[in-house]
C-alpha cells in the first residue's frame, strides 16, 4: 500500500464531505448545537416544571368540616385550596382534574387513618402526594414521641439504631454522576451516527453515483481505496464525537449550580475521554463501511445500519444501569467496556488494566472489520451487486 | 496490440446460480484502429470491457497487451488505460479540474504534467466555460466532458469507451465522436462498445458482434459488410444472431 495514494483519496473525500451540507449539519452542527440545546433545554425545563409543580396550590377535596380542620392542622406548610365535596362525586372530581386529591380522615383500632384518593398516573398529583406524605411522617413522629413520653419511655429510643453515612466521593464526583451516566451512552451513539453517514456515502453512495467504477479502473489497489475512505470516516466520526463532547460538557458546566444536572469536567478529562472514544470511531467506521459496501443502494445500507444501531444501544446504556462495574466481568464485552471506561474517566476513577484491555480489544475488533471491508471490496459480486 | 483470448466470465448470482456473461470471446485491437464491440443490452460487452480494465478477473482465458498478460501487473496496465462509460458519474461537489487532478494523482502523474495536460484537454473539448462550476451543476454532456478529461489526464495508450454517447444530445455526442476520431489519429488503442449500430458503422474499423455472451463475429467491418453484400450493419447483426428483423 502506498501512503501517497491513500493521502490523495483521504484529501479528496474530506474535501467532498466538507462541501456537503448534509454532512456538516449531521456531523458538526447537530452535535454542537442541537444536543446541548436539547439537553440543556430539557434540564432547565424539567427543573422549572418541578419547581412549579411542587410550589403550586394543592386542590384537596374533603367530605366533612371536622376532617378538614384536623388535616389543615397537619399540612400547615402546604398551600392548600380545600373544596367540600360529596362522596359520590369523588371519582368525577378527580377524573375532571378539578382536584389533585380527595383526603379522608378517620380512626381504626386507635390508629389515625388518612385516605388519599388520587390518580397515581398523574405526575403532578404524585409529586404533590410526596409533600403531603412527608408532612404526615413528621406529624407521626411527633405523635409517637408524645405517646412514648406519656408511657415513660425515653424519646431517645428512636436512636436505638443509628445509621451514619460517610460519603468518600468528592462533591465534584457527586456532581459528575449524572454526566458520567449519560455521556458515554450519548458519545457512543453520536460517534456511531457520525460514522454512518460518511461510511455509506463513501462506499455504496459511490456505487450509486457511478463513480466507483472509474476509481476501480485507476492505477490503485482496492486496499488503498478502503483505507483512504476508512480514514475519512474515522475522522468524521471523531469530529462528530469531539463536537458533542465539547458541547455537552459546556452545557453541563453552564447549567445553574442548583440544577441536579450541573457538572464540571476538566480539560484533561475531556482529552482522555476523546482518546477513549477513538476505538469506538475505529470500530464503527470499519463495521459500517463493511456493511455499507455490501449493500447495493443507500436505502439497503440504511436498512442494515438501523438494526446495528439498535444492537449498540443496549451495551452503550450500561453506563446508566446500576450494577455494571468496570471489572474483569465486563472488560471483554465490546461497547460495554468502552461505555464503562468512559464513565470511569468522567468520574476520575480509571483502572490501568481496564483501559489497556479495552483499547487493545477495540483495536483488534476494528482491524477485524477492516479486513472484512478489504475482502468485501475485493469481491466483484459485492462491488457490482444488483447490476 | 491488445489481444483478448478465449475470455470467459462467470458470476455466481444468488437465486440464479452461475451466470456466464462472456463465453469464450476472442478479438484483437490494433493501435490506430477503432474496435467496436456491438450487441444488445446483456450481450456481455460491459463485462468484457471491465475485464480489459482489470476491474474484473477472467474466469478463463487471458488478455494480452504488447504480448504480456495484463493481469500480471494490473497497476501498470491501469496506468496506461483510460476507461469511460455512459453511466460514469463525476463527483458532484468537485470542480472539473479537481476531478482531473484527483485521478492524475491516483495514476501518479506529476502535478506540473496534470496542469499542462488539463489545459490541453480543456482546449480540445472546448470546456473552458464549465471550469468554474461544480460538476453537480453541469449538464449530462458537460459531465461526460469532465469524464473524458479525467480519463485523458494520465495520457493513456488504451481507451475503453463503454457506450460513451449513451443519453447524450446530438451536440454532445458529436463532441465525443470527434474526440474518438482524434484519438484514433493519435494511434491510441481504442475499444468502443455501443448498441447504436449507425454510430459503429461511422466510427469503427473492426467490430466484434456479441450476443448472449458469445462472440459471433470479430474482424474487419468492411469485410463483414461485403460478405453480406453491403446490406446495412443492423441487417447483418440480425442475420448473425439468427433473428428476423
Amino acid at each position: 500500500m502506498r501512503a501517497g495514494i491513500i493521502w490523495s483519496i483521504f484529501k479528496k473525500e474530506v474535501l467532498d464531505l466538507i462541501r456537503d451540507k448534509r454532512s456538516i449539519i449531521g456531523v458538526i452542527l447537530i452535535p454542537l448545537i442541537a444536543m446541548p440545546l436539547l439537553m440543556g433545554g430539557v434540564s432547565v425545563f424539567m427543573a422549572s416544571r418541578m419547581k412549579k409543580v411542587t410550589q403550586e396550590t394543592v386542590n384537596i377535596g374533603y367530605l366533612t368540616a371536622e376532617e378538614k380542620a384536623h388535616m389543615s392542622a397537619i399540612f400547615t406548610e402546604v398551600d392548600i385550596n380545600w373544596v367540600l365535596i360529596k362522596r359520590e362525586d369523588i371519582a368525577q372530581f378527580l377524573k375532571d382534574k378539578k382536584l389533585h386529591f380527595v383526603a379522608e380522615f378517620g380512626t381504626e383500632n386507635s390508629s389515625e387513618v388518612y385516605t388519599f384518593h388520587y390518580d397515581k398516573a398523574n405526575t403532578s398529583s404524585d409529586l404533590k402526594y410526596r409533600k403531603l406524605r412527608s408532612a404526615l411522617a413528621d406529624y407521626e413522629n411527633v405523635l409517637i414521641k408524645e405517646i412514648l413520653v406519656e408511657h415513660g419511655v425515653p424519646d431517645n429510643i428512636w436512636d436505638t439504631v443509628m445509621v451514619k453515612i460517610e460519603n468518600i466521593a468528592s462533591e465534584k464526583k457527586m456532581k459528575s454522576m449524572f454526566l458520567a451516566m449519560l455521556l458515554p451512552y450519548m458519545l457512543i451513539l453520536i460517534t456511531m451516527s457520525g460514522a454512518s453517514y460518511p461510511a455509506t456515502d463513501l462506499s455504496v453512495g459511490e456505487k450509486e453515483r457511478g463513480t466507483l467504477e472509474t476509481l476501480l479502473a485507476a492505477s490503485i489497489l482496492r486496499k488503498e481505496i478502503v483505507i483512504g475512505k476508512y480514514l475519512t470516516t474515522v475522522l468524521v466520526a471523531l469530529v462528530s464525537s469531539a463536537s458533542s463532547l465539547i458541547s455537552i460538557s459546556l452545557t453541563f458546566r453552564l447549567l445553574p449550580s442548583s440544577s441536579q444536572f450541573a457538572a464540571e469536567i476538566s480539560f484533561q478529562t475531556m482529552i482522555t475521554a476523546f482518546f477513549a472514544i477513538l476505538p469506538v470511531a475505529m470500530i464503527f467506521s470499519a463495521l459500517v463501511f463493511a456493511i455499507a459496501s455490501f449493500a447495493k443502494s443507500m436505502k439497503e445500507a440504511q436498512g442494515y445500519i438501523g438494526p446495528l444501531t439498535m444492537a449498540v444501544i443496549f451495551p452503550a446504556m450500561v453506563s446508566i444501569f446500576p450494577g455494571f462495574e468496570a471489572d474483569m466481568s465486563t472488560v471483554f464485552i465490546p461497547i460495554v467496556n468502552i461505555s464503562l471506561l468512559l464513565k470511569n474517566i468522567i468520574l476520575g476513577d480509571v483502572r490501568g488494566y481496564y483501559l489497556i484491555i479495552t483499547l487493545l480489544e477495540s483495536f483488534l475488533l476494528a482491524g477485524f472489520f477492516i479486513i472484512m471491508a478489504f475482502r468485501l471490496f475485493d469481491r466483484e459480486s459485492v462491488i457490482f451487486k444488483g447490476e | 496490440m491488445l489481444e483478448v483470448k478465449d475470455l470467459w466470465k462467470r458470476f455466481k448470482i444468488p437465486k440464479k446460480g452461475i451466470v456466464e456473461a462472456v463465453k469464450g470471446a476472442s478479438f484483437t485491437v490494433t493501435p490506430g484502429r477503432i474496435f467496436g464491440l456491438l450487441g444488445p443490452n446483456g450481450a456481455g460487452k460491459t463485462t468484457t470491457l471491465r475485464t480489459i480494465a482489470t476491474i474484473f478477473s477472467p474466469s478463463k482465458g487471458d488478455i494480452l497487451y504488447k504480448g504480456k498478460s495484463i493481469f500480471d501487473d494490473k497497476l501498470a496496465h491501469r496506468k496506461r488505460l483510460g476507461f469511460i462509460s455512459g453511466n460514469t458519474g463525476v463527483y458532484d461537489r468537485l470542480y472539473p479540474e479537481e476531478v482531473a487532478t484527483y485521478f492524475g494523482r491516483l495514476n501518479l502523474v506529476e502535478d506540473h504534467l496534470i496542469k499542462s495536460r488539463f489545459k490541453e484537454i480543456v482546449e480540445m473539448l472546448n470546456m473552458g466555460d464549465i471550469l468554474k462550476s461544480r460538476c453537480g451543476k453541469l449538464s449530462t454532456g458537460e459531465k461526460q466532458k469532465v469524464s473524458i478529461a479525467r480519463m485523458l489526464i494520465n495520457d493513456p495508450e488504451i481507451l475503453i469507451l463503454d457506450e460513451p454517447t449513451n443519453g447524450l444530445d446530438v451536440i454532445s455526442s458529436r463532441t465525443i465522436v470527434n474526440f474518438i476520431k482524434e484519438s484514433k489519429g493519435k494511434g491510441k488503442t481504442l475499444v468502443l462498445s455501443t448498441h447504436i449500430l449507425s454510430e459503429a458503422e461511422y466510427l469503427c474499423d473492426d467490430v466484434g458482434i456479441m450476443h448472449k455472451g458469445e462472440m459471433l463475429y470479430s474482424g474487419d467491418l468492411k469485410e463483414l459488410r461485403s460478405s453480406y453484400k453491403d446490406i446495412p450493419l443492423e441487417s447483418v447483426f440480425f442475420k448473425l444472431v439468427g433473428e428476423e428483423i
